[in-house]
C-alpha cells in the first residue's frame, strides 16, 4: 500500500527543548531525516548532541517538561502528539528499542525469559506455554548460549554482552520494523562489542527491520550502517553514506572528528605527532564555527633513560567475595624506566584497575614487591608511605565521580599542597594558579565548584591535582575513556606536553587500543590478572605473539 | 536552625555551620533555597514554627512570673476573663503562661535530644562504616541493642533512675533515637569511602580524620539534617508522653504535664487537654513539613540538574 518513495519513518523539523523560557535548552534543533524500510541510519554525534533525545522522541519518551515541535512519521502514522494507547500499541511491537547499559535495562528482579515473554503477551495475546516457547526461540535466535537454562536466570547471573543479548531478544520479540539502538556496545568489551553488531547487523537482515544506530563511534557507524547523520548542538550537520564516511565527509566537524580519533589503523604516536583538535566556537548571530587546530609537535621529547623508576616484583593482589577469594592480579612483574611511557591495555575484570591501586598502595598486596626508585614502598605506613608515594600520583578515569563535589577547585588543590607539607599559603596560592594555567584553565577556576566545568575541564582539574605536588611517575587509569573524541585528544595532548615540560612517565591504563597505541614507549596486556604479552610499541601491534592479543586487536581493526 | 539557639537559651550550645550548604554554587544553590521557600507546605511549616519559637523565646517577657503559681480563680473558661483568654485549671494557673513557658521546654528538648542523636550517631555511624572491620560489627550490635528495645519504655527507663531533669531526658530520648541516625551515617560513608574522590585523597596522603571531615562529611549530611528534624518531631512526643505520665521535671511546665494534669477533668474543663494536646499536635506537623522541605531542597536526585 505504501509506495516506494514512502518512506518507514520520516523526522520532519523536529525540535525539542527543555525548560522554560530565560532556561529553555533547545536539545534538538530542526532535525530531519529518513529511514526507508531495512535501511540501516546512524546518529552520531558527541555527548549533548541531542542524538538520544532524538530517539526518545521517537519513541514518545520524552520527560513531561519537554516542549515538541515539527513531525515524526512512522509508516504514515504521526507519533508526536499520538495517544498513550497508540505509542504503546507502537512501542515494543512495530518499533524495538535497546539502551546502552544491559545492567539496568533489565529488571534484576524477574528471570529473563519472564522479562521477554511479558512484552510478548502484551503485544501478541499468547498462551504462556506458547510465549515461553517462542521465548526460547528468541533467546537461540540472538545466540545466547545455553537458551534453555539462561531463559530460567535472573539478569545478574548474565555477563554484560549476554544481558545485552537477552535486550535484543526482548526489542525484536515482536519482529518490529524498526530497531533503535541506542549506543548498544558502548558499555561493552571490545570482543563483545563486534560480536554485538554481527547479531544485531544479521537480525536486521533476517528481519527486514530498518536500523536506527545511535552512537559517538565514526568508526562503528561506518562500519555497520547505510547512511550517517551527523549532529552536533542539535543540529544536522550532514547526511553521507556511510561506506564513504572517511572519504566524501565535507563537513569540517565531521572532519575534526575523523582527525582527532586515535584508530589503532591509524598508527599515530606521541613521539610522531600531535593530535588534530576540533574547535568549536560560538558565533555571535548564534550558529557555531568548526576548525581543525593541529598543535605543534613537542620539540624536546627525552627517550626514556636505562634508570630504573619503579620495579614491581611478583606482585599478588587479592579480594574476598562471597565464594571466596579473587587473584585479581596474579604474579605480576614489570618495571618502568624514567621518562617512559608504558600502556596496560585488557578487558574489563582483567584486573588492570586493582594493579593500578595495588601500586599507589590504596589496597594491600598478598605478596609481591613494589620499589620506586630503589626504595621497597610495599610495607611502609603511615607518614613514611606519605612521603614515599609523594613522587606517584594517580589520575582517575571518572571526571565526574573523581573531584568532591562540595569542594571549589582551589580547596581541592590546596588540601592536596596542606597535606603534602606546603606550608606558606603564598606559596600554595602562587602554586595552584601555575598549575591551573599549565592544564589549559582559566585562574577564575579556583572558586568554582567541579559541576560547573565540562568532562574534558573536569580531567584538567584531576590531572592539575595529580601534578600539583610534582610526581616524577603518574597512573592514568582511563583518563580519557569517559570523553568524547575531541576532548579525548585535547587531554591525550596535554598529557604529552606535560611528560615533557615536567619529565613524567606514565603507566598508561585503558581498554583501547588506539589510545594506549599512542601514548605508549612500551605495552602490557592483561588478562585474567596475568600480563600475558609485553612488547616495544613498534612490535605489539604489527606482530603481536599471543592468541588473545591478536584477538584484541582484529576486534577493532 | 537559628531557632535552635534561640529556643534554647538557657541551655546554649554551639551550632554546626551550614555554610558548606550554601557553599553550593550560585546557579543551582539558587534555585534549590528558591525551590525550598516556594513550596506552600514548607511556607506553612516555618508559619507555625517561626511564632512558636518567638513565643518561647518571649515567654518571660509576656508571661512574667513562675507559670505554675496560681493567679486567679480556679477553672474559668477560655474567653471567661480578658486577663485570661486560654482560662485557668483546677489550681487557677494561666494557662496561655503554661502554653508560652511549655514552649520553651517543649522546642528546647526537642531540638537538644535532636542534636544529642545525631551527635551521638555521627559519631557512631562514620566510625562503623569508614573503618568497618571489628570496629563496625561491634557498633552494629550495640546500636541494634539500642534499635530493638522500644524507646519510650528505654525512656521511662532511664528518666525513673536518673531523675526528671533537663539533662536526663534529652539523654533518655536520644538514646532511644540515635540508631536511626547511626545507621543512615554508616550506609553514606561505607559508600562515599569508596568513591573515586575519597580514594584520590587517599593517593595523595590525607590521613583518615582529614578524609572522614572534609571529604566525606559534607557529602553525608545532608540526610541527616532531613532526619534530623523528624527525629525533633518525635523528641517532642516522647517528652510530651514522659511529662504526661509525671516524669517530667516538677517544677517546669510542660505541654505533657498540662495534658496530664487536666486530664481528669476532661469531662467538665475539656479544653486544659485540648489546648495543649492541639500545640503539640501542631507543631510535630510544622517541623515534619519543615523537614520535608528541607529533603526536597537537599536531595540530588529531587534537585534539577542543570
Amino acid at each position: 500500500m505504501s509506495g516506494p518513495e514512502q518512506k518507514l519513518l520520516e523526522v520532519d523539523r523536529l525540535s525539542v527543548s527543555f525548560g522554560r523560557r530565560e532556561n529553555e535548552l533547545r536539545a534538538v534543533d530542526a532535525l530531519s531525516f529518513s529511514i526507508g524500510a531495512g535501511e540501516a541510519v546512524a546518529l552520531v554525534g558527541e555527548s549533548g548532541c541531542g542524538k538520544s533525545t532524538t530517539a526518545h522522541a521517537i519513541m514518545g519518551l520524552l520527560p513531561d517538561g519537554a516542549t515538541r515541535q515539527g513531525a515524526v512519521r512512522f509508516a504514515g502514522t504521526e507519533l508526536l502528539g499520538a495517544s498513550r494507547r497508540t505509542l504503546q500499541d507502537i512501542r515494543g511491537d512495530k518499533i524495538g528499542m535497546i539502551f546502552q547499559e544491559p545492567n539496568s535495562s533489565l529488571n534484576p528482579v524477574y528471570r529473563v525469559g519472564d522479562q521477554i515473554a511479558e512484552a510478548l503477551r502484551r503485544h501478541r495475546s499468547l498462551s504462556r506455554r506458547a510465549a515461553r516457547t517462542r521465548t526460547l526461540e528468541l533467546l537461540e535466535l540472538v545466540r545466547l548460549p545455553h537458551p534453555s537454562r539462561q531463559i530460567d536466570a535472573y539478569p545478574h547471573q548474565l555477563s554484560g554482552g549476554q544481558r545485552q543479548r537477552a535486550m535484543i531478544a526482548m526489542a525484536i520479540c515482536c519482529q518490529p520494523k524498526l530497531l533503535i539502538a541506542d549506543e548498544p556496545t558502548t558499555a561493552l568489551d571490545a570482543t563483545i562489542q563486534a560480536q554485538i553488531m554481527e547479531l544485531i547487523d544479521g537480525l536486521r537482515r533476517e528481519l527486514s527491520m530498518a536500523l536506527l544506530l545511535i552512537s559517538h563511534d565514526l568508526r562503528l557507524v561506518a562500519r555497520w550502517t547505510d547512511r550517517v547523520v551527523v549532529m552536533h548542538h542539535g543540529e544536522k550537520l550532514e547526511d553521507v553514506a556511510a561506506r564513504e564516511l572517511f572519504e566524501t565527509a565535507r563537513h569540517p566537524y565531521t572532519l575534526g572528528l575523523i582527525a582527532a580519533s586515535v584508530g589503532l589503523d591509524r598508527r599515530l604516536h606521541y613521539r610522531k605527532t600531535t593530535l588534530a583538535e576540533v574547535r568549536t566556537t560560538r558565533e555571535p548571530q548564534g550558529g557555531y564555527a568548526f576548525a581543525i587546530h593541529q598543535p605543534h609537535r613537542v620539540a624536546d621529547l627525552p627517550p626514556a633513560s636505562s634508570e630504573t623508576l619503579l620495579s614491581v616484583e611478583n606482585l599478588v593482589a587479592e579480594y574476598q567475595t562471597g565464594s571466596g577469594t579473587v587473584r585479581a592480579v596474579d604474579d605480576v612483574s614489570f618495571t618502568i624506566k624514567a621518562g617512559e611511557s608504558l600502556g596496560l591495555v585488557g578487558e574489563s575484570g582483567c584486573g588492570k584497575s586493582t594493579l593500578s591501586k595495588a601500586i599507589m598502595r590504596l589496597i594491600p598486596s598478598a605478596s609481591g614487591r613494589i620499589a620506586l626508585r630503589g626504595r621497597d614502598i610495599t610495607r611502609l605506613e603511615g607518614d613514611e608511605l606519605k612521603r614515599a608515594r609523594r613522587p606517584m600520583q594517580m589520575v582517575f578515569q571518572d571526571p565526574y565521580g573523581s573531584l568532591n563535589p562540595r569542594r571549589s577547585v582551589g580547596d581541592i588543590l590546596n588540601a592536596t599542597l596542606v597535606v603534602n607539607g606546603v606550608a606558606s599559603g603564598a606559596e600554595r596560592q602562587q602554586k595552584i594558579k601555575a598549575m591551573l594555567d599549565q592544564v589549559g584553565l582559566l585562574p577564575s577556576a579556583i572558586d568554582r565548584y567541579p559541576h560547573e566545568f565540562s568532562g574534558g575541564q573536569r580531567q584538567r582539574i584531576g590531572i592539575a591535582r595529580a601534578l600539583i605536588v610534582e610526581p616524577e611517575f603518574v597512573v592514568c587509569d582511563e583518563p580519557v575513556s569517559a570523553l568524547d573524541v575531541s576532548i579525548q585528544a585535547q587531554i591525550l595532548n596535554l598529557l604529552v606536553e606535560l611528560k615533557a615540560s615536567l619529565g613524567l612517565s606514565y603507566l598508561f591504563i585503558s581498554h583501547d587500543l588506539g589510545v594506549v597505541q599512542y601514548i605508549s614507549d612500551r605495552v602490557m596486556v592483561m588478562k585474567d590478572g596475568v600480563i600475558i604479552e609485553e612488547a616495544d610499541h613498534g612490535t605489539i601491534w604489527t606482530s603481536p605473539r599471543q592468541a588473545y592479543t591478536r584477538e584484541l586487536i582484529a576486534a577493532v581493526g | 536552625m537559628t531557632f535552635q539557639s534561640s529556643s534554647a537559651r538557657p541551655l546554649s550550645f554551639p551550632l554546626p555551620s551550614l555554610s558548606f550548604l550554601r557553599r553550593r554554587p550560585a546557579s543551582r544553590s539558587g534555585s534549590t533555597w528558591a525551590s525550598f521557600i516556594r513550596d506552600p507546605f514548607v511556607i506553612l511549616g516555618f508559619a507555625v514554627v517561626v511564632p512558636l519559637i518567638a513565643l518561647a523565646i518571649l515567654a518571660p517577657v509576656l508571661f512574667p512570673g513562675d507559670p505554675l503559681s496560681t493567679v486567679a480563680p480556679a477553672l474559668i473558661p477560655p474567653g471567661g476573663n480578658a486577663a485570661f483568654p486560654l482560662g485557668t485549671d483546677t489550681l487557677g494557673r494561666n494557662v496561655a503562661a503554661g502554653l508560652a513557658h511549655g514552649a520553651r521546654i517543649s522546642l528546647s528538648i526537642g531540638a537538644l535530644a535532636a542534636l544529642f542523636s545525631v551527635g551521638l550517631g555521627l559519631a557512631v555511624g562514620a566510625t562503623a562504616g569508614y573503618f568497618g572491620g571489628l570496629a563496625d560489627r561491634i557498633l552494629v550490635r550495640v546500636t541494634e541493642l539500642f534499635q530493638t528495645t522500644p524507646s519510650f519504655l528505654l525512656a521511662v527507663v532511664i528518666v525513673t533512675l536518673g531523675g526528671p531533669s533537663v539533662g536526663v531526658i534529652v539523654l533518655a530520648i536520644g538514646l532511644g533515637s540515635f540508631p536511626i541516625v547511626a545507621r543512615l551515617v554508616r550506609a553514606e560513608f561505607r559508600s562515599l569511602k569508596n568513591a573515586d574522590f575519597v580514594m584520590a585523597a587517599r593517593s595523595q596522603g590525607f590521613g583518615n580524620w582529614r578524609i572522614v571531615r572534609e571529604e566525606i562529611l559534607p557529602n553525608a549530611l545532608p540526610p541527616v539534617l532531613t532526619t534530623a528534624s523528624v527525629l525533633m518531631a518525635s523528641a517532642i512526643l516522647t517528652e510530651s508522653g514522659l511529662s504526661f505520665l509525671g516524669l517530667g521535671d516538677p517544677n517546669l511546665v510542660s505541654w505533657g504535664s498540662m495534658i496530664g494534669a487536666g486530664r481528669e477533668m476532661l469531662q467538665s474543663a475539656w479544653y486544659l487537654t485540648a489546648i495543649p494536646g492541639g500545640m503539640i499536635a501542631l507543631s510535630i506537623l510544622a517541623v515534619n513539613l519543615v523537614g520535608d522541605g528541607l529533603n526536597e531542597a537537599l536531595n540530588p536526585r529531587l534537585r534539577n540538574r542543570g
